[in-house]
């Protein structure tokens, strides 16, 4: 434990030291959460209601729903692909705890600063600034804390995974945009998963990417009852602990190979 | 015997070449790779508190050893044993055993203070607090880090970042400690602390090291052994002294005298002697010892004129590895 925080606190100093450039960071995800806002407000001035969202839920959904996903462009893939690269991986690989568990707290630093630097900040700003709904209730609040929190896990895994990919290509920049652009797709980033054709929008709630941004925002607009939220996010553990499982195996078979470069 | 390795042999594949467009299309769906055999069959053992010295030139197959030996790579066949285990299976276990320099690559955190980084290695080492104080304290010193500590490490220079990457690799008290290149680009103010401290580690803890380095002062003054590989093959195996008195094949004398005989001829009155410099006052010969006693020579010169000064000089161990490299590769 002790190790972990360590690790996460260094992760977290090291995002510090970028302060001025994630300004520019949050400037983006604001205006992005600008621009939806705007189109459902279009959407909203000739109907009262959509698949049972009201404009004001809309608003909250589009906050909070950019917010969570503006995660997907970054992640650990990106470095751990960079390790590979540059040939430092050899560097990361001997370090005395396990790769998974060192890019793990580097993972965790990192969400703890998105969460106290953006995802804190922009949800209240703009929800009170854009005029959206608070949580649907104390229960659901919670809950929507735990989900974020388990998702982070789901979202370790798929980037570790496209790391190692890195393994085998030696660059990932076109699966890392890849990545993202499916991830916000699919979780519900960038519309909700009810525009989707039926029968694609209930295989999708059931997949690990519903889990990112689907399941808390939902939870937290109270979409879902108490049970079926429990039940979801009961789901989404079972993905991460499949996914770690499988992504392992993965790892194990392409530790082998690996061909560091540069000297 | 601390690490032991016998018949180790790895292979790379890699991606051949096409020889013309058509093949290239071909080749992105079907790549067609051929076999590297960057180390090929090599054995070797070293025991506890031994300083060596891994040579050999650019390509030969340096790295990929080490990477093995610290369970990074896995051989293609042959064994590696370090302390009894196998590094690829215990690469946890020895890892906190081990210590690592590269010349070129960082094992702290880029953007945070140097004493937070050594903090978090204390945490992943598990290292006492006192004995981290203890070890901090007395490295600080040495090698001259007291200062840096409070810097973030992309604002030092790169002495310093290697000082601090040097002092980090010690503060696990690692009982093996690989040094890639430690000194590359450094000045010689900052080689010299190194070294010494190096040294130092290797006579008061009695602390197992593996030297690759292409600068043969480095490997002087720490070690007292040299393996030389070429091709991936072991060329030779022995203390740095007995490579200088075996391999020795020449030696160079310079003369100061007050006029200079030999200063219009290109050719020395003897065989086995050549001129390297002449100048009206002074000439610089080599001679092979084989053929021609050092003594002689100097005799034939006194005769010809009057010496003013002499030095004579055996061959350093960085040619005498050249000389080898290049009859036996």
């Amino acid at each position: 434990m002790e190790k972990l925080y360590c690790l996460i606190r260094v992760a977290f100093q090291t995002k510090f030291a970028y302060i001025k450039a994630f300004w520019f960071n949050i400037f983006g995800t604001a205006v992005s959460i600008l621009i939806y806002y705007f189109l459902w407000k279009y959407v909203f001035m000739s109907r009262e209601e959509l698949h049972g969202f009201t404009a004001v839920q809309m608003t909250t959904y589009v906050v909070l729903s950019r917010t969570l996903s503006s995660q997907f462009s970054g992640g650990i893939n990106k470095e751990f692909a960079e390790w590979v690269y540059k040939g430092n991986i050899v560097v990361e690989l001997l370090r005395p705890v396990h790769l998974a568990f060192n890019l793990f707290g580097k993972r965790l630093g990192e969400f703890f600063f998105f969460l106290l630097f953006k995802g804190i900040p922009i949800g209240i700003l703009g929800t009170l600034l854009l005029g959206g709904c608070g949580p649907a209730g104390v229960v659901e609040f919670l809950l929507f804390f735990v989900s974020v929190l388990v998702s982070i896990g789901i979202l370790f895994w798929i980037e570790v995974a496209v790391g190692i990919v890195s393994f085998f290509t030696l660059n990932t920049y076109g699966l890392a945009f890849t990545k993202s652009a499916l991830l916000s797709i699919l979780s519900g980033g960038v519309v909700p998963l009810f525009l989707f054709p039926e029968s694609v929008a209930r295989v999708l709630d059931y997949l690990p990417f519903a889990g990112m941004v689907t399941v808390p925002v939902y939870t937290y607009l109270g979409k879902y009852s108490i049970q079926e939220a429990v039940s979801f996010i009961g789901l989404q553990v079972v993905w991460c602990v499949l996914l770690g499982v499988l992504v392992m195996a993965f790892y194990q078979k392409a530790i082998k190979k690996v061909v560091v470069q540069g000297g | 015997m601390q690490i032991e390795v016998s018949h180790l042999v790895k292979e790379y594949k890699r991606k051949k070449n096409p020889e013309n467009m058509l093949a290239a299309v071909g080749q992105m769906f079907r790549p067609k790779y051929e076999i590297l055999r960057a180390v090929n069959d090599i054995n070797f053992g070293i025991e506890k508190g031994e300083a060596v010295g891994y040579v050999g030139p650019n390509g030969c197959g340096k790295s990929t050893t080490i990477k093995m030996l610290s369970g990074v790579l896995t051989p293609t066949s042959g064994k590696v044993l370090v302390g009894g285990l196998e590094p690829t299976k215990n690469r946890q276990k020895i890892n906190k055993k081990t210590g690592i320099v590269f010349g070129n690559r960082s094992v702290l955190w880029w953007d945070v203070p140097i004493i937070e980084s050594y903090k978090v290695l204390q945490k992943l080492y598990e290292i006492p607090e006192k004995r981290f104080q203890e070890n901090l304290e007395e490295f600080a010193d040495i090698i001259g880090i007291r200062q840096l500590l409070g810097v973030p490490e992309r604002q030092l220079s790169l002495g310093q970042k290697m000082r601090c990457n040097i002092a980090a690799a010690f503060l696990h008290d690692p009982e093996i400690v690989y040094l890639d290149e430690p000194t590359i680009g450094l000045d010689s103010e900052s080689k010299l602390r190194i070294r010494e401290f190096i040294r130092q580690m290797n006579e008061e803890r009695h602390t197992t090291f593996i030297v690759t380095s292409h600068d043969f002062q480095d490997i002087e003054s720490l070690c007292k052994r040299i393996i030389l590989i070429n091709h991936g093959e072991v060329v030779v195996d022995d203390g740095i002294q007995k490579i200088q008195k075996n391999y020795q094949s020449k030696k160079q004398i310079r003369f100061e005298m007050d006029q200079n005989p030999w200063l219009e001829t290109e050719k020395f009155t003897m065989d086995g002697v050549t001129i390297l410099d002449k100048t009206p006052y002074s000439l610089v010969l080599e001679c092979e010892i084989q053929k021609v006693d050092a003594m002689a020579v100097v005799d034939q010169v006194s005769r010809a004129c009057q010496i003013l000064d002499i030095s004579i000089q055996g061959q350093d161990i960085e040619s005498i590895i050249r000389e080898i490299v290049t009859e036996k590769g």
